[in-house]
């Protein structure tokens, strides 16, 4: 009887412990570069710095959102590809993918994010010299950088700036995505595609203003996957790139996007940085994708429009085949434009 | 006399803390595998007390590590209803409340002043509320079958962080255990 016991015992126990062992590997592609933690504020944040760390040029990204992840960006094909040549910084900002804590509510401003900003800049600098330093900023990463460099001491520490379909101009920007969505909407009425489903979508549209909330991720956001204003292509899109064993918690980011956006606790919809882009004299370069729903073209002459940076060195590139997200969908492409601009800056 | 079966019982008085009116016959000791997110190992052991029927209640401590992310620890106390059939077959739902601690995994934990000075700050971690549910549909409780104080679960947890950027980040784990019945009936032993 004892020997049943014990042999019941030890194969549950081996089983166990085998299945742990398997269990604690980290997937592959997070095995590179340095991983350490920003603690600001409240907010704890993981900073990941990969690539090519002895070129000296240090990209730092800022992620969208409000509320996404890094990771989409930190294992993506582009990314990768530029990795090879230079040194990339990819962190969560607060609330948002997989950092940590619990940062009060009235840090959930513009002016904090660019704070953080601020210290993962004088952090990197701190931990690399760096040759060059360039900021990325991606969508509402657009927003971010333009209102951290809107100071000249904080264009100091860096060589250039690079938007892509960012969210410098909210105040402008949801009411023109509120407007691509009816019109493409009624592109597809035109076109007997969903007829019903489309009327009651610009129904809905035309009952309430234009605004970033619940809604707005959730039914807008939908609308706009469904109309191709995220991506022009779908099947460029590479979905959920968090699997069960990346750092990240696969549901994680969407959640922290959801509760940072939700009943207005972060409210960003009058966002309107032109004035202070003014300000930005640093080499600068603008990318949009022509097709972008989420932040329609028309903001890519506005943001070069508001730089101050010189006309010999600002630029901008509109991408004929992309929508929100061109790194995706023509990446070799924007590789090019990326290396083109760090080549000339750093 | 402070033999094995003496300190057991002081420790079943202890964990149960209520008037003891019967010795239980035995002390169930569980160990499981917790996998948070399914594949991000940890590990709980703790104990429990049939209250009435099917009811029961239970202490668990455990831990866990999502690589790279954070290090958990916590304690909880359950009451579940569990219902175990003639052939062995067990099932079992549950809800708890507990205690989580985390600590950020992977990385040294900096901070810049405003004057841009870094320093490493020691990570004392984060206190949480730990709401629980436990739903174990797959149960065998070996002493129904072959007469083994031995039964084996497994099943999902579903678990609140608390709080976490303001709200309650939701969680889920693996658990794959089992539990032993360690008999404190020295007379039973010596039948065997």
């Amino acid at each position: 009887m004892k020997n049943k016991i014990n042999k019941n015992v030890i194969i549950t126990l081996i089983l166990l412990f085998s299945f742990i062992q398997c269990a604690s590997l980290l997937d592959d592609k997070y095995q590179e570069g340095d991983f350490f933690y920003l603690e600001n504020k409240g907010a704890v944040m993981p900073v990941w710095v990969k690539g090519n760390q002895s070129s000296g040029v240090y990209v730092i990204f800022l992620h969208g959102g409000p509320g996404n992840s890094s990771d989409t960006y930190s294992t993506a094909h582009a990314y990768n590809e530029l990795g090879k040549k230079y040194a990339f910084v990819f962190w969560d900002q607060r609330a948002s993918g997989a950092s940590q804590g619990n940062p009060d509510l009235n840090t959930f401003t513009l002016a904090q994010f660019a704070d953080d900003t601020k210290k993962i800049v004088n952090l990197i600098r701190h931990m690399y010299k760096p040759n060059a330093l360039f900021l990325v900023g991606k969508s509402w990463g657009g927003a971010i950088g333009s209102y951290y460099l809107s100071d000249p001491q904080n264009q100091q520490l860096v060589n250039g700036w690079i938007e892509i379909d960012g969210a410098h101009n909210l105040k402008d920007g949801i009411p023109l995505s509120w407007e691509w969505a009816k019109d493409n909407a009624r592109k597809r009425i035109a076109a007997g595609d969903e007829v019903e489903f489309w009327q009651e979508e610009i129904a809905w549209y035309n009952s309430k203003p234009a605004n970033i909330d619940t809604d707005y991720f959730m039914r807008h956001g939908s609308n706009l996957n469904k109309l191709n204003g995220i991506y022009k292509n779908p099947a460029l899109d590479p979905g959920d790139t968090v699997g069960l064993f990346a750092p990240v918690p696969f549901f994680f980011y969407q959640l922290n996007a959801y509760y940072l956006n939700n009943d207005n606790q972060f409210d960003i919809k009058n966002i309107k940085l032109n004035s202070l882009m003014a300000n930005i004299q640093i080499p600068s370069m603008v990318l949009w994708g022509r097709h972008d729903g989420t932040l329609p073209v028309e903001l890519a002459q506005d943001a070069y429009d508001a730089l101050g940076t010189p006309v010999a060195d600002k630029s901008l590139y509109i991408f004929e085949n992309s929508a929100h997200c061109p790194s995706f969908e023509e990446t070799s492409l924007f590789i090019l434009k990326m290396q083109e601009f760090i080549e000339l800056y750093r | 006399m402070m033999n094995k079966a003496n300190i057991l019982k002081i420790i079943t008085l202890v964990f149960l803390a209520r008037p003891i009116m019967a010795l239980p016959q035995s002390l169930p000791l569980t160990l499981s595998y917790f996998g948070e997110t399914l594949v991000h190992p940890g590990v709980y052991a703790g104990s429990e007390i049939s209250i009435h029927e099917n009811f029961l209640a239970s202490l668990s401590i455990g831990t866990y590590l999502h690589y790279r992310h954070h290090r958990g620890a916590f304690v909880n106390a359950d009451f579940s209803w569990r219902k175990t059939f003639s052939i062995g077959y067990s099932m079992e739902f549950g809800a708890g409340l507990g205690y989580l601690h985390t600590w950020s995994h992977g990385g040294t934990i900096y901070t810049v002043t405003d004057a841009g000075v870094v320093e490493e700050k020691p990570n004392y971690g984060f206190s949480s509320l730990m709401p629980k549910l436990n739903l174990n549909l797959l149960g065998w409780d070996f002493r129904k079958s072959h007469d083994i104080p031995f039964r084996a679960f497994s099943g999902i947890v579903l678990f609140g962080q608390y709080p976490y950027n303001q709200f309650m980040m939701p969680h889920f784990a693996l658990q794959l255990g089992g539990t032993y019945y360690l008999n404190l009936n020295k007379e039973n032993d010596h039948e065997k």
